[in-house]
């Protein structure tokens, strides 16, 4: 047993542990506040979405990130616009999570009632009826629909398109980078 | 794991973190008590911090983004505040310290610091006695003083270069009646 003491290094010391584990949950952890941070601010459930279709093209492409604005209802004053046809808007398939952009083609009542909207693709010969909630053949503004688009990024959603359609480089992809973090002391 | 602490030979953070964690366990040795505050507020307010987040993404996953909108903000807030005070303790009040311990009276606070791409190993000593004034000791030597060519931290000169630069140490234990020491501590007031 070595009498000067240095051997206590061969076991794991809680602190030092509780630290880079900390380090690792931190980053997690930051990320997913900031995103939830976004969502806040947006008043939206999920702010940045990417194209998953080529329904709206020539404006959008399949692996677009959009960046989405949920205050604009505007239900209450009649003076200001809200949602406006010729808008693009996302709304998730009735039960689904998945994501449609399409662009509002109709508008109905509102402002003091719900406000209801006609959704059609720009690449689609056929509007979005079939997409709706069975006997439904509006969205409705408030409830069903998470956001206008107001800015989008080209491209850049395509690795989340990939990473969808493999789920199992998620998990190898967090993998890598927590044993990044726990083993590097940079 | 090697039972011997090794480090990369060409990487300065990882002499520098090997050399750090080695101090512990020597003073450790010799009677010091370690003081862990430092280490366990940190840790503390990191994992609140975490707490918070990982409770707002349960509330999330379960109850859905409608209900949860105002607690959310509310602890989007508590995080980024806490966060702040996280980043402010680990870079104004741990900055550089390795090691907080005390014995007989005597409290130190050892920090070490490297320059870039500059292997040698500097240390600064904050020595408190009771009712006396801290003095500031400051030690350097190259990692080459105690790291074998293949990466392992020979313990006896690094043990002597630890116990010759802490002041109430360097007059009373064997290493430093012994040997030569390396570098002569300059005592400054330098904050």
């Amino acid at each position: 047993m070595d009498a000067l003491g240095l051997s206590e290094l061969r076991h794991l010391k809680p602190r030092q542990l509780l630290s880079q584990v900390l380090n690792f949950a931190l980053i997690l952890s930051t990320a997913f506040m900031l995103w939830k941070g976004l969502s806040v601010a947006t008043d939206s459930p999920s702010p940045i979405v990417v194209v998953l279709s080529g329904s709206m093209e020539p404006a959008f492409q399949r692996g677009d990130l959009l960046f989405l604005w949920n205050r604009n209802l505007e239900l209450d004053n009649p003076s200001t616009p809200g949602t406006q046809v010729g808008e693009i808007v996302v709304y998730n398939v009735a039960g689904k999570n998945i994501p449609i952009v399409h662009r509002v083609v109709r508008k109905h009542q509102g402002p003091k009632t719900p406000l209801h909207l006609l959704t059609k693709g720009d690449n689609n010969h056929a509007d979005d009826t079939e997409l709706y909630a069975r006997g439904r053949w509006y969205l409705d503004r408030e409830k069903e629909v998470i956001g206008s688009v107001v800015g989008y990024v080209p491209f850049v959603g395509y690795v989340t398109i990939m990473l969808s359609e493999h789920p199992w480089m998620k998990t190898a992809l967090l993998g890598i980078m927590g044993l990044l973090v726990i083993v590097q002391r940079e | 794991m090697a039972a011997r602490p090794k480090a990369n030979l060409y990487a300065l953070s990882g002499l520098k973190n090997t050399s750090d964690d080695s101090i512990a366990p020597y003073l450790k040795s010799k009677g010091w008590k370690q003081n862990h505050t430092l280490t366990d507020v940190r840790l503390v307010l990191g994992f609140s911090a975490v707490t918070i987040a990982g409770s707002t993404f349960y509330y999330d996953y379960t109850l859905g983004f409608d209900k949860t909108k105002v607690m959310t903000l509310y602890a989007v807030i508590a995080y980024f505040v806490i966060n702040t005070v996280l980043t402010w303790w680990i870079w104004g009040m741990e900055g550089g310290k390795v090691y907080v311990g005390s014995k007989d009276g005597v409290t130190i606070t050892i920090s070490s610091h490297t320059e870039k791409h500059s292997p040698i190993y500097h240390l600064k000593i904050v020595s408190q006695s009771l009712k006396q004034k801290p003095t500031t000791t400051e030690a350097e030597s190259p990692f080459t003083s105690w790291f074998d060519t293949q990466g392992f931290l020979v313990e006896k000169p690094f043990m002597t270069f630890i116990s010759n630069s802490i002041p109430s140490m360097a007059a009373t234990t064997p290493e430093g009646q012994h040997l030569k020491p390396k570098t002569k501590p300059k005592s400054t007031k330098r904050a």
